[in-house]
């Protein structure tokens, strides 16, 4: 039977190539976007979990240097500043449960740290952080000091759990958990520390005669809400921070919100191009193997003159499909795998979202939904033509000519 | 013990009667010609004690008592495998596929292990036939002759009882004719049988019985 379906696939040489190439490219498709979406949303649902703040207060004029997603997910490095005085005045908000300052330092990279890449280094408050303490344990943020670091999941160029900035040595005493955002590219320190690194690098001096010396200054506020009154406690906390002047609100679930809403969109119409193209391929297989039991109805009547049964022949047509399918799923779940980093860096380059990969389950997973999908679509489109073979004459054999 | 009864069979198309009534019975070592003009309906009476076309009336027994006719579509096809091979008139070779492959196509069918192996088997009966240095050519490079003996072997394959023949000379020299029906007359007398259909005079007399058309029943000549 191999034999029989091997030289049916080589005699249609052309259709049978083709057919492979749209299942690959459709399963490619599905594949990339599922992997894609899935380590999208898992972002969103990390960043929204393990965000930490409500709302964030960053300075008034930063939305015009870089936008709330990138500000959120992406570390771009914002150097912006304020005055470290509107940290009490939301504090003393009704509902403002937890308040706590950051401070961005500068990117970092090869060419002054151990690390590789760009990393940003954040200072944190240690008595009033609850962000950082999330993601790596309240013990790990109380024990930073001055030669002490947390690092994001990202970071490497860690040895014997020290790093190099500047040409001195810290001691990492934590890292935190995975968030899709730009914490996985960051170094956390103490707030007074990051300061002081930022004090003394040359390229800052002209946002300290702006805004005075870095020691009394923060980038942005932490801010976690009354759970009892969110929006109450909003709604006071937005006020506040808008009558400064000096800061602007950042509310998390609305910038996740917009965020999930945009990236919906993009990937409702890439699914829907995905599943417009296996339509066509399903078509294409239809219409293959609904002409192809006609154009072979000589051969196939000689196979039942010789001895094949009705289910043979079905076995046969089931055999081909299956061939042509198998190889193009296969092949199409190793691009879709590979086309994921490429598609990824695409979207990053226009869009800003946390990104967290899916794990071996949750991928292998898709893979089998993709693999069962299709199976069962590309069943249902040969249901007519195995039917054909119902009717097929044998004695039809009697009367053929020489079958090409 | 008989390999094949046919009692009373009829068929007709769209209305038109083509054979009534026709009783053959298939023991081993028989010969069996079916002669009448052409389109008169040999190849519709081959085909319906080949088991490939059900008759309208009668029965068909096979050589276990089974009534051929009642069998499904499963059992009808292993019953064919293992009782019948066919010579068509037209050779029925698949042209993709080389002449040995061709040869060994009925065993793709066969459910369970064969007790040969049936490319030993198609090699020994294409040597047989003399095609030796034919096994991997294409059907496009045989002539008439070398693929009316490779059709030839492939009703052998599975080594059936009874092999039914279409006009299996049609179309061929002299000696090419000569060589098909010495092997398919070999064959039969193996302990096989051989149903024919033919128009040439000559070949129908090498069968032991001769049917002809009779209005519209064949009738031993």
């Amino acid at each position: 039977m191999r034999q029989l379906i091997v030289h049916s696939l080589k005699m249609h040489r052309v259709q049978s190539a083709s057919i492979i190439v749209s299942v690959a490219l459709s399963v490619m498709i599905l594949v990339t976007f599922g992997l894609v979406y899935g380590g999208v949303m898992q972002g969103l649902d990390a960043s929204e979990k393990q965000g930490g703040a409500d709302v964030m207060a960053i300075p008034s004029d930063a939305l015009q240097y870089i936008d709330d997603t990138e500000l959120l997910y992406t570390g771009a490095p914002a150097a912006v500043y304020m005055d470290e005085s509107i940290v009490d005045d939301i504090a003393s908000v009704d509902g403002a449960q937890r308040v706590s300052p950051q401070f961005y330092g500068q990117t970092l990279n090869q060419g002054c740290c151990s690390t590789t890449g760009e990393t940003r280094l954040i200072g944190i408050e240690k008595e009033t952080d609850f962000v950082v303490s999330g993601l790596v344990g309240e013990e790990a943020v109380a024990a930073l000091d001055e030669q002490s670091v947390i690092i994001g999941s990202g970071v490497d160029g860690v040895y014997d759990n020290m790093l190099t900035i500047y040409d001195k040595k810290y001691t990492v005493v934590g890292v935190m958990a995975e968030t899709g955002t730009g914490f996985d590219a960051s170094i956390v320190g103490d707030i007074d520390m990051v300061r002081g690194i930022s004090r003394s690098m040359e390229g800052f001096a002209h946002f300290w005669e702006k805004h005075g010396d870095p020691s009394g200054l923060v980038s942005c506020v932490m801010i976690d809400l009354d759970d009892n009154d969110p929006d109450g406690a909003l709604t006071r906390v937005n006020a506040k921070i808008n009558l400064s002047g000096v800061a602007s609100p950042l509310v998390r679930s609305e910038v996740v919100d917009k965020s999930r809403a945009q990236l919906q969109s993009v990937f409702l119409l890439l699914v829907i191009a995905a599943a417009l193209m296996a339509i066509v391929t399903l078509l294409q297989l239809f219409a293959r193997f609904y002409s192809s039991v006609w154009d072979r109805k000589s051969e196939l009547a000689l196979y039942r003159a010789v001895g094949a049964s009705k289910t043979d022949l079905r076995k046969l047509i089931v055999g081909e499909v299956g061939a042509l399918v198998g190889v193009g799923l296969v092949a199409g779940i190793v691009l879709g795998f590979v086309a994921q980093a490429a598609l990824l860096g695409v979207m990053q380059d226009g869009l800003a979202f946390p990104y967290v990969s899916l794990g071996i389950g949750p991928a292998i997973a898709l893979a089998v939904v993709v693999v069962l999908a299709f199976a069962l679509v590309s069943f249902v489109s040969i249901v007519v033509p195995l039917r054909q073979i119902g009717q097929l004459d044998p004695s039809a054999a009697m009367q053929q000519g020489d079958i090409d | 013990m008989t390999l094949l009864s046919i009692q009373g069979v009829s068929k007709a198309f769209d209305g038109n009667a083509i054979i009534e009534n026709t009783s053959v019975e298939v023991n081993p070592g028989d010969t069996i010609a079916f002669t009448s003009p052409s389109g008169s309906g040999k190849s519709t009476m081959l085909s319906m004690a080949g088991l490939l076309l059900t008759p309208d009336a009668g029965t068909i027994v096979a050589e276990d008592g089974v009534n051929a006719l009642e069998l499904d579509d499963r059992a009808l096809s292993q019953l064919r495998q293992r009782l019948l091979g066919f010579v068509f008139q037209s050779t029925q070779l698949v042209g993709s596929l080389r002449a040995i492959e061709n040869v060994t196509a009925p065993a793709s069918f066969v459910s369970g292990k064969l007790p040969f192996s049936p490319e030993e088997r198609a090699t020994e009966l294409l040597e047989r036939f003399g095609l030796a240095d034919r096994m991997y050519h294409y059907p496009h490079q045989l002539s008439v002759g070398q693929k009316r003996r490779v059709a030839v072997a492939r009703a052998m394959l599975l080594k059936p009882k009874i092999i039914i023949a279409d006009e299996p000379t049609n179309d061929l020299d002299e000696e090419s004719a000569e060589e098909v029906a010495n092997a398919l007359f070999s064959y039969a007398e193996e302990g096989n049988a051989l149903l024919y259909a033919t128009h040439i005079p000559a070949l129908a007399a090498r069968a032991k019985t001769v049917m002809k058309l009779q209005g519209k029943t064949f009738k031993v000549a």
